[in-house]
């Protein structure tokens, strides 16, 4: 049998194309899906983790500023007013000098000491330049509050001078700390002027600080809670209310009125 | 006895191919579907936390024009409450000198007397006058005691003299607790 030489020229693979296009349609389907997996997916499943993360936030904010109006609404606003005016007794917002000098007066006369000098320098009356105070944080008086150093800024410094016997002075410093407007004794020099041994009045200086505290100037945020008064700080109001009302006179912060209207500047009195 | 592939090379190659085509659709079409449930669960999330965000930012105004209603009474309670707090520090911080002379009273020996008390900056330095050597004695081992130390520390005797009379004067200084 004779078979032809002739070698015929090998087709080609004639699936190749149409196989291509099989592929095509899948992997593009993949291909679209990770797109969308990657540039729609994921940034918006981020974001909406981000908005959960402050909507947690939010929620605390609500449940703080919730708890702050439950406060808030539940003051009386006339105890407040009233609290807010033993408060002032106790640190008055300016130097109030004149009413601390008129209550010193009136504890050496009611302890029955001679004071025989005071001498104090006021500076510029208004509180405010002499220390304001630092914005109220609702964390309290960490909240709440001042250190000492901010607090030794805002006081006053009256010096001064008596004679009395041993008895009266103890009652004299007794009553100066008992006094409304919170105060402290400085730099306390006692001498005995006996030579003979006998019992002898005892000279007597002193500087006493007065504090004060200026009004803050700002609240705290609108979403800082709010801090209500502790027992013991009630009870210190209570005892200065009730010292206030038994005492006028040694705690009244007042300036008594004096006469006005004079003819002559430079006559004598 | 080994299979015989009587399957033609090209045949097989076909073969291979569909089923791997197969394979591609499925898996492109589960990327697809998987695709399709991501998007409607991250649709429902960001819609879900957006309302609620929404919702909680009404709430917010809402309780903030509430706190600017009761402005008065929170502007009060902070002054009152910083007030209060810090009157209450500062007593707490201060010497109370009558309640320290009562204590030393209690404790000195009855042959000894002050001439002169200063106190500055929180040191004290008495000066006085003792019957004997013994009563000065008396007076330091007061000062050092225990219900001394909670009045003065850091005692020191500065001078120590007697005169003819056997009467001693004496300078002692320390450090006044809590100034």
């Amino acid at each position: 049998m004779n078979l032809p030489t002739l070698s015929i020229a090998r087709l080609p693979p004639k699936i190749e194309f149409g196989r291509t296009q099989l592929l095509l349609a899948p992997a593009g389907a993949i291909l679209v899906a990770v797109i969308v997996l990657v540039l729609v997916i994921w940034p918006k499943f981020t974001q909406a983790l981000s908005i959960r993360a402050e909507n947690q936030q939010l929620a605390v904010k609500v449940g703080v500023m919730e708890t702050k109006v439950q406060v808030l609404a539940s003051l009386d606003r006339n105890e407040l007013v009233e609290q807010l005016g033993d408060a002032e007794r106790l640190l008055p917002s300016d130097k109030a000098v004149f009413s601390y000098i008129r209550q010193i007066e009136a504890v050496a006369s009611a302890a029955g000491v001679i004071l025989s000098k005071v001498d104090v320098v006021p500076g510029v009356l208004s509180g405010e330049s002499a220390g304001a105070s630092p914005p109220p944080t609702a964390q309290g008086a960490a909240p709440g509050g001042a250190s000492q150093d901010a607090l030794e800024g805002a006081k006053v410094q009256v010096k001064i001078s008596l004679t009395s016997d041993y008895k009266s002075l103890v009652t004299f410093l007794e009553q100066i700390m008992t006094l409304l407007r919170v105060s402290a004794v400085r730099d306390l020099t006692i001498a005995s002027v006996s030579a003979t041994g006998e019992v002898a009045p005892l000279r007597t200086s002193m500087a006493l600080d007065a504090y004060f505290r200026p009004l803050p100037k700002e609240l705290g945020s609108i979403e800082a809670p709010v801090e209500v008064l502790t027992p013991e700080e009630e009870k210190i109001l209570a005892s200065v209310r009730a010292a206030a009302i038994s005492s006028p006179v040694v705690t009244s912060s007042a300036v008594v009125a004096v006469p006005t209207g004079r003819t002559d500047l430079f006559a004598p009195f | 006895m080994a299979d015989i592939n009587l399957l033609p090379q090209e045949e097989r190659e076909n073969e291979q191919y569909s089923l791997l085509v197969k394979r591609l659709q499925v898996a492109a079409v589960g990327a697809l579907v998987v695709t399709a449930i991501l998007v409607i669960i991250t649709l429902v999330m960001f819609t879900t936390f957006s309302s609620r965000k929404a919702g909680f930012s009404s709430q917010i105004e809402d309780l903030s024009s509430k706190i600017n209603g009761l402005k008065a009474q929170e502007e009060s309670l902070v002054v009152i409450k910083d007030k209060v707090g810090n009157a209450s520090r500062l007593s707490g911080a201060r010497v109370e000198y009558h309640s320290l002379f009562n204590k030393l009273a209690a404790i000195i020996p009855q042959g000894v007397y002050f001439t002169d008390v200063r106190v500055t900056s929180g040191k004290a330095v008495i000066s006085g006058k003792a019957r004997s050597s013994n009563d000065v004695a008396g007076l330091v081992s007061a000062l050092t005691s225990a219900r001394g130390t909670e009045i003065i520390s850091d005692v020191s005797v500065d001078t120590l003299s007697s005169d003819e009379t056997g009467i001693f004067s004496y300078v002692i200084s320390g450090k006044v607790v809590g100034d």
